[in-house]
C-alpha cells in the first residue's frame, strides 16, 4: 500500500500529464498517438483518485463523495505542510 | 522560396531519431513570423514532468542550470535560405 503523500504526487502528476498532452491535442487535433496518451492519463488519474479517496479522504470539496459526518474539514487546507508532498532524489 | 532549419534538437532528444518539430518551413514570407510546428516523440515521466513544468523534453528550457540539452544554440544555429 503506498503512502498517502506517495499517491497524491502520483495524481498530481498524473494530472499535470493530462493537462500538458490537452494543450498539445489543442492544436494537433488529429494526432492519434497523442490521444491515446492523453487518454490513458484520463483512466489512470481517474483509477488514482479512486485509490485515494478510500483510503485517505476527500480530494475534491464538490466532486467527491462523503461519508457522515461531512469529511471535508477533516483534511489539512492545501496551504498546509501536511496537505503536500515533497519531490525527493528518487523522483527523477 | 524555402527556409530550413536544421536545429540541434535531434541530437538532444532520446535514443531515437524522432526529430519533435518540422524542419522545412515552406512559403516563408518577409517580415512574417512563424512557429515551427510541434510534433510528438518522447514524454517525460509523470514526475519529471511535473518537477520540469513540462511533459515534452523539447520543450523544456530553463532560464538556467545544468540541464541545457534543449536549449537552442543560437550561435550555432544552422540556417540555409535558398529562392
Amino acid at each position: 500500500m503506498k503512502s498517502k503523500m506517495e499517491l497524491l504526487k502520483q495524481i498530481v502528476a498524473s494530472e499535470f500529464m493530462k493537462q500538458d498532452l490537452h494543450l498539445f491535442l489543442n492544436t494537433h487535433p488529429m494526432d492519434k498517438e497523442a490521444i491515446s496518451k492523453y487518454n490513458y492519463f484520463v483512466i489512470e488519474s481517474r483509477g488514482l483518485r479512486e485509490k485515494y479517496e478510500m483510503n485517505y479522504g476527500m480530494l475534491s470539496e464538490t466532486n467527491s463523495l462523503s461519508p457522515y459526518p461531512w469529511q471535508w474539514l477533516n483534511n489539512p487546507w492545501p496551504w498546509e505542510a501536511d496537505a503536500n508532498f515533497k519531490f525527493d532524489k528518487g523522483d527523477m | 522560396m524555402e527556409y530550413e532549419n536544421r536545429s540541434k534538437m535531434a541530437k538532444c532528444s532520446a535514443s531515437n531519431n524522432c526529430v519533435p518539430q518540422e524542419t522545412v518551413i515552406k512559403d516563408v514570407r518577409l517580415a512574417a513570423a512563424y512557429v515551427p510546428y510541434q510534433k510528438l516523440c518522447t514524454l517525460f515521466t509523470p514526475l519529471e514532468a511535473l518537477k520540469r513544468g513540462t511533459a515534452f523534453p523539447e520543450l523544456y528550457s530553463p532560464y538556467d542550470g545544468e540541464d541545457k540539452c534543449y536549449k537552442l544554440e543560437s550561435s550555432k544555429k544552422e540556417r540555409t535560405y535558398e529562392e
